[in-house]
């Protein structure tokens, strides 16, 4: 299974610079690339009380700082750097909430010049430390216009038919769970923030939530203790990172909600409760079970839903990990409905009955473990896939983890089978008579 | 090593980007070119033919004929070479723990994969299958109802939409604007022997290229394809029939309604560059090269987020972060496109003609330029991060007989005159098309 892979190279090892006071830095020392970054990630719990600030503070943050008072100067600078990269943005990982600042630059050798990542180091930190102040607050304008344009995002949701689908279906099974609320808030949250509040929130902000911080590429040791002081001059006192997750159980009977709007293609997203926790040992089992039911094109449901029956042109299943959850989804005619459910329900009932034949197992684990190294070729991916294992509590390398997968037996994958649980259905369907994109 | 270095190699060295390209010459005229990129764990395979939804009128193979093809029969063509008579090649792939995909554009149909382990393996099942059609009756029909799926997938995209629609807007005849997948009805009309004479037509090594990227031995990758092409002959690519299209456009506006929550819009400049050049008979492709890139800048420069209309038009609340540009060229035919979601896409058009005009008379600035291409290199740089992108963007711009890789030093060897003659030839206001996506009344 490892042949072929180049076993000669060593493995980057992700260092752990500096860990203590909320505060944790890594650095993964990728040699190849042709550019180095650092990502700065605020972790919160998912609150209602702060999802809408926490997605509207890295936009105004964005706008200028002191330095470089308005866009378009940040921007000027940015060019300068080579075509610097600086991202301000908020994301959401089950039920945490995280605000990440990210700046990435060519390497200085490759540019032929000095000091360019250091530049860049000292612009995200502007960017963070020094925001542009009006009279003692963020600029009401520039407040005023971010809140727009985030209401624009949240009222856009509906414009991708499969992602809002998908959306309902988790607001849907989720309710009583803080993992249904947004990531931007709703249109209310935001008419609440003004310039006050906001500056309030972001002082807290800045000083007491932890923060993790991954540098990429080959650093010197000396450029990482400038960094370890840059953040540590951030001040306060930050409460420690708290991994622990939480589960729901699916309702006895499924839920069923359907939309109307008018499209062409009826959207069909299916829900499931694993009950897999992933610092679990069944976890990986979790991982081919999903694999095998709707990881590619070796799944059953591509081949069943699309292949034999020409019932969709995508079809798969994806898993939150941190909620335990797997989600189907498929863009079917609207009329198939109830056929596809079904052909949906016999392939999960397939699995229960243990008829995974071992080719289906083999090419599950090909496919898994493919994904695996190919992520090695991404700095961001490695990061990313750090970040979410440390978000849990969990140490366990890509190498680690591609050696488990290759393990798991077809009566683990049973197992599992056996423990997942339908929660909700959401349709997504066309209203009569109605049609869309004519020309 | 086995045997001894295949002949017809050569290494290409690009010192400024620390990469090099070794490529393979065929009998048939066949190229294959391979990125080397040590330590890397991914390696990607490409195989391309310069074949695509503009190619819908030509003369077929062993005809002196010509024929026109329904729409969507490159990219169903594509579709179907994935099954053979032994199985689906997608389940071969996977069994050797590749990722095959494939895509048609308007000017070629790419088949390829990704894998980490078993490569040459895969690499020769790319070469094998794409070569060897299998098509039956039962499977054209089936294959009928996937992509239907798949194109209403699109007619509820409001992007695809309101890109397509552009395109009829600004070209009248020409197949620059024909529907990569077709509808419902056009491909319904597809039969077995079209899609074998399009891939006895098309599908001719002389007409294809391979790339490949990763830590792979490139005398083995030649290897395998000195042994596995199997027409070993050049040919002659037939040409594509292209009507004559007209300067004027089709039409200057045109709009939709669609269940969304703001108007999408793009604006885009209509370019015939035949009749560009000295003698107005067209570029070569270096011209079209030095060109296309020269526009590309020209765009960051003006529409940037460092320009001043990005920043009145965001300030008024006019765009948003979905604002972008683009520009297209091929041989006879060009477009720039400008846009994004806006509440007021007739106003931002309004600012984008004044703003035309202001930069027209006053000309652009030295500065934005210098410091634009300064951003350039370094975006170019970071394109070679991973094993994919650059082999990506060498295949979507080789049948333009052009070596992306070279864009730096085109980049570099830019003067400002040349970008302000590039200026005033683009943006004529005569030529400026809008398309728009509205949200449906009372939504």
């Amino acid at each position: 299974m490892f042949e072929g892979r180049n076993l000669w190279m060593v493995e980057e090892k992700i260092q752990k610079c500096f860990a203590g006071d909320g505060i944790t830095i890594y650095h993964l020392p990728f040699q190849r690339f042709k550019t180095n970054s650092i990502t700065l990630c605020f972790i919160q719990p998912l609150k209602t009380e702060t999802a809408a600030k926490m997605a509207l503070l890295p936009a105004v943050l964005r706008q200028g700082s002191f330095r470089y008072p308005t866009a378009t100067q940040l921007s000027d600078a940015l060019k300068e750097l080579y075509g610097a990269v600086l991202e301000c943005d908020t994301s959401k990982k089950g039920e945490k909430q995280i605000v990440h600042f990210y700046v990435e630059t060519v390497k200085d050798a490759l540019l032929g010049e000095e000091g360019i990542f250091e530049k860049g180091l000292a612009l995200l930190i502007e960017v963070l430390k020094n925001p542009r102040i009006e009279e003692g607050i963020f600029s009401e304008t520039i407040v005023l216009r971010e809140k727009a344009l985030l209401k624009k995002q949240i009222q856009a949701k509906i414009n991708d038919k499969g992602s809002y689908i998908l959306e309902r279906c988790i607001e849907e099974m989720c309710q009583a769970e803080d993992y249904s609320i947004s990531d931007m808030g709703t249109l209310e949250d935001v008419d609440q923030i003004t310039a006050q509040n906001l500056y309030e929130f972001y002082t807290e902000f800045l000083t007491k939530t932890p923060i993790e911080v991954y540098v990429t590429g080959d650093v010197e040791a000396a450029f990482l203790e400038k960094l370890k002081q840059q953040i540590f001059a951030l001040g306060g006192e930050r409460r420690k990172l708290d991994t622990t997750l939480s589960f729901g159980q699916a309702p006895l009977q499924t839920k069923y909600i359907e939309e109307k709007m008018n499209i062409t293609q009826g959207k069909l997203c299916m829900g499931y409760r694993t009950n897999v926790h992933p610092c679990a040992k069944e976890y990986t089992a979790l991982l081919l079970y999903n694999s095998i039911l709707g990881g590619g094109l070796h799944s059953k449901l591509f081949q069943n839903v699309r292949e034999k029956e020409g019932l969709a042109y995508y079809a798969y299943s994806r898993l939150d990990r941190f909620k335990g959850l797997m989600f189907i989804s498929t863009g079917i005619e609207m009329s198939n409905k109830q056929k596809v459910i079904d052909i949906v329900r016999k392939q999960l009932q397939e699995m229960k009955e243990g008829n995974i034949t071992e080719h289906e197992l083999t090419l599950s684990k090909q496919s898994i473990i493919n994904g695996l190294y190919s992520m090695k070729d991404h700095q961001l991916s490695v990061l990313d896939y750090t970040f979410s294992n440390n978000l849990m509590g969990k140490q366990q390398t890509l190498d680690q983890l591609a050696q488990e997968v290759q393990q798991v037996d077809k009566n683990a994958v049973v197992r599992i089978a056996e423990q997942i649980k339908e929660d909700t259905i959401a349709f997504l369907t066309g209203i009569e008579g109605g049609q869309s994109g004519e020309r | 090593m086995k045997g001894g270095s295949p002949v017809n190699v050569e290494t290409l060295s690009f010192e400024q980007l620390d990469e090099t390209l070794v490529v393979h010459t065929h009998s048939s005229g066949m190229k294959t070119y391979v990125l080397p990129k040590k330590g890397y764990y991914k390696k990607f395979a490409a195989f391309g033919t310069n074949y695509g939804a503009v190619d819908s009128e030509f003369v077929p193979w062993g005809s002196n004929q010509s024929i026109k093809v329904p729409d969507g029969v490159a990219h169903f063509l594509e579709h179907k070479l994935f099954e053979q008579k032994d199985g689906n090649v997608m389940d071969k792939f996977a069994a050797l723990g590749a990722s095959p995909n494939a895509y048609t554009s308007f000017h070629q149909t790419v088949y390829w994969f990704t894998c980490t382990e078993n490569f040459q393996k895969s690499f020769e099942l790319l070469l094998d299958y794409v070569q060897n059609p299998y098509i039956t009756e039962e499977s054209v029909e089936r294959e009928k109802g996937i992509i239907g799926q798949e194109i209403n997938m699109y007619l509820d995209d409001p992007n695809w939409n309101v890109y397509f629609n552009l395109l009829n807007n600004l070209f009248v005849q020409h197949p620059a604007k024909k529907n990569i997948i077709g509808t419902q009805a056009s491909i319904n009309g597809i039969t077995k022997d079209i899609l074998y004479q399009c891939f006895q037509t098309f599908y001719h090594p002389s007409n294809m290229v391979m790339i490949v990227g990763g830590d792979v031995d490139p005398d083995e990758v030649f290897r395998a394809v000195e042994q596995r092409i199997q027409i070993t002959e050049k040919a002659v690519r037939p040409k594509t029939i292209f009507p004559e299209e007209p300067d004027m456009l089709n039409k200057t506006d045109h709009r939709i309604q669609m269940e969304i929550s703001i108007p999408l819009f793009y604006m885009g400049y209509k370019e015939l560059p035949l009749k560009l050049g000295d003698l107005k008979k067209g570029l070569s492709p270096d011209e079209l090269f030095k060109r296309e890139v020269a526009m590309k800048l020209i765009l960051e420069m003006v529409f940037g987020k460092s320009s001043t209309i990005y920043r009145e038009l965001y300030e008024k609340g006019l765009i948003d972060g979905t604002f972008g540009y683009d520009y297209t060229l091929w041989k006879d035919y060009g477009y720039s496109m400008i846009g994004g979601e806006s509440k007021d896409p007739n106003a931002v058009m309004q600012r984008v003609l004044e703003e035309v005009e202001r930069l027209n008379v006053g000309g652009l600035s030295e500065q934005a330029f210098l410091s634009t291409k300064k951003m350039f290199r370094g975006k170019f740089l970071r394109g070679f991060n991973t094993v994919e992108k650059p082999c990506r963007a060498f295949m979507s711009d080789y049948f333009k007989e052009r070596n992306v890789f070279l864009t730096d030093e085109i980049v570099r060897g830019l003067n400002f005159d040349f970008v302000g003659k590039v200026f005033s030839e683009h943006f004529d206001p005569k030529k400026l098309a809008l398309s728009q996506v509205m949200p449906l009344k009372g939504a």
